[in-house]
């Protein structure tokens, strides 16, 4: 059972699978309105919230596919319970994005180290070379020393991590794993700086609330629709077409009430709109 | 799924949270969008597995791109805080690179409204926090868009503006010229004006803006009300402090607080504007969130509501009362003074008339014709003859006309002394006049509610000049409408497209999501040239 909160007589859906659900199975298509998290600055491709018409809610809600409820408003009370587990949580997913990030930092070293140690050697087999022609030993084995040694390190300072690392945590809200450091010298546990924490801007509402259910049979501040002689008609009109298997949406650009599709991802060649 | 509990409430599930391996993952996705059609469009289903499998493609990707969630590092965001009570969103962090076009700047810290807020809320530059818990951008939609700020229709109009690019401000009414202003073509001149005294305080007022006004901080212009009083006494009062708003003050900020006290309105509750704005460089203590804009150089005056009080002869009201002692400069009294004996002594002296003047008050008296010096109106005895002698010189003149033509119920629209060209032919048998959109529009400018202009929009390409305090002029005025409001009517139209001025008005009509922007066009038809 899907809930779509509806306010000032406008439905939002704001869940991807809620969208997903409602036109693959339902025939319903609603409209797009918000910006794309991955492209926010362009208009050919709108993302959630999607927008049902006045018409397509009510049909959800009559068919028992959809509960509408009133948008709830924010609790007080429920806000110091909010605030703290979100600052539990960010201190949380702040120790996860560090410790992810060292063992990311730590396993790029790791695969650099083959490439280096590699480089190293050919290195060390032309100067071999080199210092077989021009007879210097002495510089080829400081310089292996020194590789020893270093190689010598990072062991030990891989341990030290990984006996840091605590146990993984549940899903949580806000900051969270860092990608981007560089692999830099080797050291311990560098704590994440705050910045490069990354952090969720979630666009659905990261908790449950309660909401009441709205009926819309009745006229409210949330549902003005009902009664209504225009909104009537529209209804009737859009449940016919839906009932016959027709995919229909919002014809404002083209003057008429609805444009009719065959299926969801059709277009008509000529559009007909219906006239109400 | 998720069952009623006895109170009858549903629970609302929670929306997605991404864990912190997940987060890492977001990062890492592709950052450009997938092309948008695989091929060319289908029109009629055809049953094929090639139409199904394509149209599978697509649908998948569309749910992929919907369910990402949007994913930034904590130093790129900056944090801002909603002010519910303000309508204003208040940056806590400095504001990047969007500062240029947007948001305001007053009392030293930086805001944006709701709108631009919500929209790079949705563009994930900023972070927006309500009592210390950071919005998702449902709850953002919630609060941030209710009635009073921006409706939604309105928000949908400006993020999709934005997103294609153009600047969008909120409408500023302080920037229409009042019709005295462009009579006088006062514009061209204020420009020249505005670069030279940018560093001078100057006072500027505003035409009322009928805006969208957000819930009451103490308000003091809108605290005084217009108690019922006898105009007649209290005609002097208000008016007299507003001939002296227009010295130049330098205690402003003072201005507002004292205003309240000896302002008297007179039955409408428009404020008088010319205490309305503080001035330049001052705090805003206005509950009116405008843009900040500082008009330096151009005072702003609604001369429709300044009254001055009237010394003529014909309506004399001489009891001038004190001036507010906050209105007057530092070791200034002002008094109360009755002007009647000053208005006794003008126009006492002759007015000695050079000889040209002379000569001309001559010649009008004679090329004026008295009716008295007609002989045969003096043969008249009494206004029955008067009226026969009318009637008589009325039958001569149409004596020429043919009978047949012009004594029955039809006249023709002509005599034959009137057509003398095509073009004057066409003008006297003209049933519709030449009328522009906004004639009229001036005495309609009071009148309120309704359809306001919500938005200036300036070009996408001024964007590297584009300065907050000086946009200049915009390139187009935006009303917005949705689709089940009824279409303006000619009166708001006058209205709205004489408040416009010279920058054409764009209706933005929402319909579920889809926009279409109607604009009127003044056109002239041809008239034929003479010949």
């Amino acid at each position: 059972m899907l809930v779509v909160e509806v306010a000032n007589g406008r439905s939002l859906v704001w869940g991807a699978e809620a969208v997903q659900a409602l036109r693959e199975r339902l025939g319903v298509g609603g409209r797009t309105v918000g910006a794309l998290p991955r492209g926010p600055r362009q208009n050919s491709r709108l993302g959630l919230p999607l927008l049902l018409m006045p018409e397509e809610a009510r049909l959800l809600a009559e068919i028992g596919a959809v509960t509408l409820v009133s948008a709830p408003r924010p609790d007080p009370r429920q806000h110091s319970l909010a605030l703290a587990s979100f600052k539990r949580q960010q201190e949380q997913g702040f120790q996860e994005q560090s410790t992810l990030a060292a063992e990311a930092r730590e396993s790029r070293r790791q695969e650099l180290l083959e490439k280096i140690a590699e480089g190293r050697a050919a290195k060390k087999q032309k100067l071999e070379q080199g210092a077989a022609d021009r007879e210097s030993p002495a510089a080829g084995e400081s310089q292996a020393a020194a590789e020893s040694q270093t190689s010598g390190e990072t062991p030990a300072a891989r341990t030290t991590e990984m006996g840091a690392r605590p146990d993984p945590a549940e899903p949580e809200e806000a900051a969270q794993g860092s990608s981007s450091p560089q692999p830099g010298p080797s050291n311990g546990v560098a704590p994440l700086p705050r910045s490069a924490l990354l952090v969720q801007l979630a666009t659905a509402r990261p908790r449950p609330v309660k909401a009441r259910p709205l009926d819309w049979r009745v006229q409210s501040p949330d549902w003005p629709h009902a009664g209504r002689p225009a909104h009537e008609l529209r209804y009737s009109i859009y449940r016919d077409l839906w009932e016959r298997g027709f995919f229909l949406s919002a014809a404002g650009k083209f003057g008429g009430d609805f444009l009719v599709y065959p299926g969801p991802g059709f277009k008509l060649s000529t559009t007909s709109t219906s006239h109400s | 799924m998720e069952p009623e509990t006895e109170s009858g409430t549903v629970e609302v599930p929670a929306g997605r949270v991404l864990s912190a391996p997940e987060l890492l993952a977001a990062r890492s996705r592709p950052q450009r969008l997938p092309q948008r059609s695989h091929g060319p469009k289908d029109f009629l289903p055809d049953g094929s597995a090639a139409q199904e499998e394509r149209l599978r493609r697509c649908r998948q990707e569309l749910w992929q791109l919907l369910a990402e969630e949007r994913v930034e590092r904590l130093g790129s965001l900056v944090a801002a805080e909603w002010r519910p009570v303000e309508g204003f969103v208040e940056l806590k962090s400095p504001a990047g690179k969007f500062w240029q076009t947007m948001g305001f700047s007053e009392q030293g810290r930086q805001r944006l409204h709701p709108e631009e807020a919500l929209y790079l809320l949705e563009c994930g530059s900023i972070q927006l926090f309500h009592q210390d818990l950071p919005l998702s951008i449902q709850e953002a939609y919630q609060l941030l868009l209710t009635g009073d700020t921006v409706t939604f229709l309105q928000y949908q109009v400006f993020s999709h503006l934005k997103r294609l690019g153009y600047v969008v401000r909120r409408f500023q009414p302080s920037s229409i010229l009042s019709p005295y202003e462009r009579q006088l073509n006062l514009d061209g001149s204020a420009q020249h004006l505005k670069d030279k005294n940018s560093k001078r305080k100057r006072r500027s007022s505003s035409s009322w803006s009928t805006n969208k006004k957000p819930k009451a901080q103490e308000n003091p212009l809108q605290g005084v009300d217009g108690t019922p009083e006898n105009p007649t006494t209290s005609n002097p009062s208000p008016c007299n402090q507003n001939s002296r708003c227009l010295e130049e003050d330098p205690q402003e900020s003072s201005l507002v607080k004292g205003s309240t006290g000896p302002f008297r309105l007179l039955g409408s509750l428009e404020p008088c504007p010319g205490r309305a704005r503080e001035g330049l460089g001052c705090n805003w203590e206005n509950g009116r969130v405008e843009n900040g804009v500082r008009r330096a150089g151009k005072p702003r005056w609604n001369f429709e509501q300044i009254c001055f009080p009237n010394l003529a002869s014909d309506s004399r009201h001489t009891l001038l009362l004190a001036p507010a002692p906050e209105l007057l400069p530092a070791n200034v009294a002002g008094r109360e003074t009755d002007a009647e004996d000053w208005c006794h002594k003008l126009n006492q002296r002759k007015e000695k008339l050079s000889k040209q003047e002379r000569e001309q008050q001559a010649e009008g008296r004679d090329f004026r014709e008295d009716v008295n010096l007609d002989p045969e109106v003096l043969c008249c005895s009494g206004w029955q003859e008067y009226k026969e002698l009318l009637q008589r010189r009325h039958l001569q003149k149409t004596q020429s006309r043919p009978q047949h033509l012009w004594d029955q119920p039809v006249t023709p629209l002509l005599s034959p002394s009137q057509a003398n060209t095509p073009a004057t032919v066409l003008q006297q048998i003209s049933v519709l006049q030449t009328t522009h959109l906004d004639d009229g529009g001036a005495w309609l400018l009071e009148k309120s509610g309704g359809l306001e202009i919500t938005f200036d929009v300036y070009q996408a390409d001024a964007v590297a000049t584009f300065r907050k305090n000086n946009p200049g002029k915009p390139y187009a005025r935006m009303c917005i409408s949705g689709s089940d409001e009824p279409v303006p009517d000619l009166c708001t139209l006058k209205r709205l497209s004489y408040q416009s001025g010279d920058v054409p008005l764009i209706f933005a009509l929402v319909d579920h999501g889809d926009i279409s922007f109607y604009s009127f066009r003044d056109f002239t038809l041809p008239t034929d040239l003479e010949h």
